[in-house]
């Protein structure tokens, strides 16, 4: 069953073409006084307000902030996968949310852990990011 | 004296919850309307203004309901703010009557939602939820709360039996709720080992989406006075919006931002309230709520709970009717729920559920929602108080 598609829009397309390529990318205020990473995409700062962002690779790793272990998902789509880990993971200041693979499903606690991307296939044309731990 | 004088609740009502129905929202909002009306002994031909959220009701809205009712309105709102609108729906209708643009305003919420229904309409709640929380599994409210739940419990050191306690003592209120959907007691056992759904929650952590709808009516101090049954005020509403901005995980959710402003409006601050009727979609929110609006202590709810009774004949009774926990989710009426049984307690016609000896005097009613990245974004609050 296909899972849920993200919209594709002039806002996000280069994140999503990004994924495709196999690159994490954000936006980045071009407001030399602000500079801040945005996630997820916006027309504007949500720091400064100001009206120029530009696109820019944020490398591959991260650390997780919150997570859980899904074991109803939203979706049948996910079905199959369950349990999964999906987690908060945070990169260049900014917050992705992302599927932790590998990761174990007992509840333990992972928060603060390091976690690097990996690209999935998601649907027609279409890959996403998902993580996975680490190795410490 | 307070910012909303000449404006009165008179009327609350609901209709029956239920897991399933074929009613439609507009039947709904219509049955809540009309039990809230016949409560304040008003007719629907003295209706000239409208609150109401729902998430089933597109294509339809507030003005087209007003055509469906066949009311000739002077004031519409729209809740936009998912479980906050109740409260938010009510502030901005008595400041319409206040400001004599109205007389006579049924605020109502209803959906008629089951776990499917639930599952899709928070899949496309809005952009960001459904680009970048969906398609990667978010695995629904259930998901996004418990990335909450997993770091209030790592900030605080609250435990799953901390969020048991308030889980059993809703269940206990809802026991002298008949309109509530569980009808037994809950255990701690029970609570610890039901079915997983999104580590560390649980079932009992999660509400049951249902039928229902829930309403109350506000009339000017000129209406009011012409009816014979009690008549409360609202002493303080606040509302905030995406507080702290950029700052997902800063608990305590928004609450900070509006308690100062609260309970100065009240001219009385959390330690004159007899009850809390909090939006407990998750206890981790409710938690969330006592702490932000000063009934306890920053990151001590899980200790409030394990020192305070909040059950109906305890020393700080909380979500008498059982809250959503218990009663159920009837969607968008989840933000309506306490401040009907916020409004029933006040008035004195909570039955065997009643707070206190005499009617009660003066409580707190608040709402939480609008999910989107990561977070509800939407806060609310509004303090009542029963007029001598």
């Amino acid at each position: 069953m296909l899972k849920p598609q993200p919209r594709v829009t002039e806002v996000n397309r280069p994140f999503w073409d990004g994924c495709n390529d196999g690159r994490l990318t954000m936006q980045r205020c071009r407001n030399s006084e602000c500079g801040k990473t945005v996630f997820y995409p916006r027309v504007c700062c949500p720091h400064c307000h100001g009206a120029d962002l530009d696109w820019v690779d944020v490398g591959s790793s991260g650390r997780i902030m919150s997570h859980t272990t899904v074991h109803r998902p939203h979706h049948d789509g996910f079905l199959s996968e369950v349990p999964y880990v999906f987690a908060a993971i945070e990169i260049a200041g900014a917050i992705l949310y992302a599927q932790v693979l590998g990761a174990p499903v007992d509840g333990s606690s992972l928060i603060g852990r390091a976690v690097s991307v990996e690209f999935v296939p998601h649907g027609p044309d279409r890959r996403l990011a998902a993580f996975r731990l680490a190795s410490a | 004296m307070s910012v909303f004088d000449g404006v009165c609740i008179v009327g609350a009502g609901q209709t029956e919850y239920t897991k399933r129905s074929a009613k439609g929202v507009q039947r709904l909002l219509y049955e809540a309307g009309s039990a809230a009306l016949a409560d304040a002994g008003l007719p629907w031909s003295a209706v000239d203004g409208l609150a109401v959220t729902s998430f089933m009701l597109p294509p339809d809205n507030v003005t087209t309901v007003a055509e469906h009712f066949g009311i000739e309105a002077r004031f519409l709102f729209q809740g936009v703010y998912g479980g906050a609108s109740g409260v938010i729906g009510m502030a901005h209708a008595a400041r319409a009557i206040r400001d004599g643009s109205c007389d006579v305003v049924v605020c109502a919420a209803a959906d008629a939602f089951d776990v499917t229904s639930h599952n899709a309409t928070l899949d496309h709640f809005n952009g960001s939820v459904r680009d970048y929380m969906s398609p990667q599994g978010f695995g629904g409210a259930n998901g996004m709360f418990a990335l909450h739940t997993r770091l209030y419990m790592e900030r605080h050191g609250a435990t799953r039996e901390d969020f048991g306690r308030f889980c059993i003592a809703l269940r206990q209120n809802a026991l002298r709720n008949p309109n509530a959907l569980f009808k037994e007691a809950l255990t701690m056992d029970a609570y610890l080992n039901a079915r997983q759904i999104a580590d560390p929650l649980r079932l009992y952590d999660c509400v049951l989406p249902c039928v229902g709808g829930d309403a109350i009516v506000l009339a000017s101090e000129r209406v009011a006075e012409t009816l014979r049954g009690p008549k409360l005020r609202i002493l303080a509403a606040a509302e905030i919006h995406n507080f702290p901005a950029n700052d997902l995980y800063r608990l305590p959710g928004g609450f900070a931002g509006l308690a100062d402003r609260l309970y100065a409006q009240a001219g009385a601050g959390p330690d004159t309230l007899e009850f809390a009727q909090v939006y407990d979609d998750y206890p981790v929110m409710a938690f969330v709520q006592l702490e932000g609006l000063g009934i306890c202590p920053p990151g001590k709810a899980h200790q409030f709970v394990r020192e305070t009774d909040i059950t109906i004949d305890g020393a700080f009774p909380v979500n008498t009717g059982g809250g959503q926990l218990s009663a159920g989710q009837a969607g968008a009426s989840g933000g309506m729920i306490g401040v009907v049984e916020g409004v029933m307690q006040l008035m004195g016609r909570a039955g065997t559920r009643q707070v206190g000896q005499r009617p009660c005097r003066r409580g707190l009613v608040a709402g939480y929602g609008m999910v989107a990245y990561g977070r509800g974004l939407s806060s609310s609050a509004a303090i009542l108080e029963r007029a001598e």
